[in-house]
């Protein structure tokens, strides 16, 4: 098989994997692990890692692969580096690129290079960087060409893709649980409301005055008869339904 | 000859060899039970790690970084490394890759074995 036809194999078989695992509902770890693993996979690089932005500013790590220690724990970003990441073409993501007026880069290069990271690529979700993906050198030593930064850049999209997506069904799992935690207040302060209007009601009315709880057991024995003529209702209904049947 | 076959992975040790055999497809599940196998050996005083791909019929992308990563193991443990039985589609894709550079190929575990104990010992190329 030719080489450019083998790379591109190779490729498109690590994009389905990744397009499968992103979409992946399950642990987000893992998921990010995987992502990881899949885009050093694809181009042999030996280490790597995947550092999540928070909304102050600073950098975390969520998953290393290869590293002496976790990426990120100590890195932050301002807006204005941010918007340079938006902005800047792959050449400016490389460290060795000096000529870049990264300031982030700067700042943190020899951290980077301590680590052998070789180059950094932002992850950008609907026009907001998200984090970034750091990656060390290739297993064969070559440089990184432009179809490589092509082939990392759209990995590196579907991996803030999924990133972004899990947190959103996070997000959206804690305001359902907001959400039922508020309506269960509400019913108590509803059924508190309610029974200390009966117990009002009571007091007033001359017939339960100095009974007890009359209006819940009233309440209890109507919710008994209830239940009883439900029971009845269906023993009556049973035999009315299988009459019917049998006339079709 | 020490025969393990405890974490799934069906492994065995030549003296201070250990000879670790990857499944049909080295995909994430069973690169990790190969890597953790290797580390296992390596903590218990191995010296050389011989994968046997003799089974292997494909190689994915997380088969690849796990195996550069058991080669990143082997190097801090100062642990040689050779891949023997590696079908053609397969070396062809770590010589893509550069993986070639890093590890020996053998035609079978005998040339494996007899690789690791030649006298002089394969140097082995520092990434960064």
């Amino acid at each position: 098989m030719e080489l450019t036809t083998q790379k591109l194999v190779h490729t498109f078989g690590s994009l389905a994997d990744l397009g499968q695992e992103v979409a992946d509902t399950g642990d987000f770890s893992e998921m990010v692990r995987t992502s990881l693993h899949l885009l050093l996979g694809t181009l042999a690089l030996r280490r790597g890692g995947v550092v999540e932005c928070a909304i102050d500013g600073s950098l975390y790590c969520v998953a290393p692969w290869g590293l002496e220690e976790p990426l990120g724990a100590e890195f932050t970003i301002d807006e204005k580096e941010k918007t340079l990441f938006l902005n800047g073409g792959p050449s400016a993501f490389l460290l060795e690129n000096l000529e870049s007026s990264n300031e982030f880069l700067d700042r943190y290069r020899v951290i980077l290079k301590d680590q052998s990271i070789q180059v950094i690529v932002p992850m950008i979700v609907r026009g907001e960087l998200s984090g970034f993906v750091m990656l060390g050198g290739k297993a064969s030593g070559e440089d990184f060409s432009v179809e490589d930064f092509e082939t990392i850049r759209a990995m590196v999209r579907h991996i803030g893709v999924g990133i972004h997506t899990h947190r959103l069904l996070e997000k959206l799992a804690r305001r359902a649980e907001d959400n039922r935690r508020l309506y269960e207040e509400l019913r108590a302060i509803y059924r508190d409301t309610v029974k200390a209007f009966a117990a009002a009601i009571d007091i007033k009315d001359k017939y339960t005055k100095g009974i007890r709880s009359a209006s819940e057991g009233i309440a209890r024995s109507s919710h008994a008869k209830w239940v009883g003529l439900r029971r009845k209702s269906k023993a009556f209904r049973l035999p009315a339904i299988s009459m019917m049947s049998a006339s079709l | 000859m020490e025969i393990s076959s405890s974490s799934a992975v069906r492994s065995h040790c030549v003296g201070t060899t250990a000879i670790v055999y990857a499944s049909d497809y080295l995909n994430k599940l069973t690169g990790e039970k190969i890597e953790r196998e290797c580390r296992r050996q390596l903590d218990s005083g191995c010296r050389a790690l011989v994968i046997d791909f003799s089974d292997t019929q494909l190689v994915n992308s997380i088969g690849i970084s796990i195996l550069l990563g058991i080669i990143d193991i082997a190097e801090k443990n100062e642990a040689r490394i050779v891949f023997s039985d590696v079908n053609s589609q397969t070396i062809e894709l770590f010589e893509m890759l550069g993986l070639t550079r890093h590890v020996v190929l053998a035609r079978n575990e005998e040339e494996a074995l007899s690789s690791l104990s030649s006298v002089v010992p394969p140097t082995w190329p520092t990434l960064h």
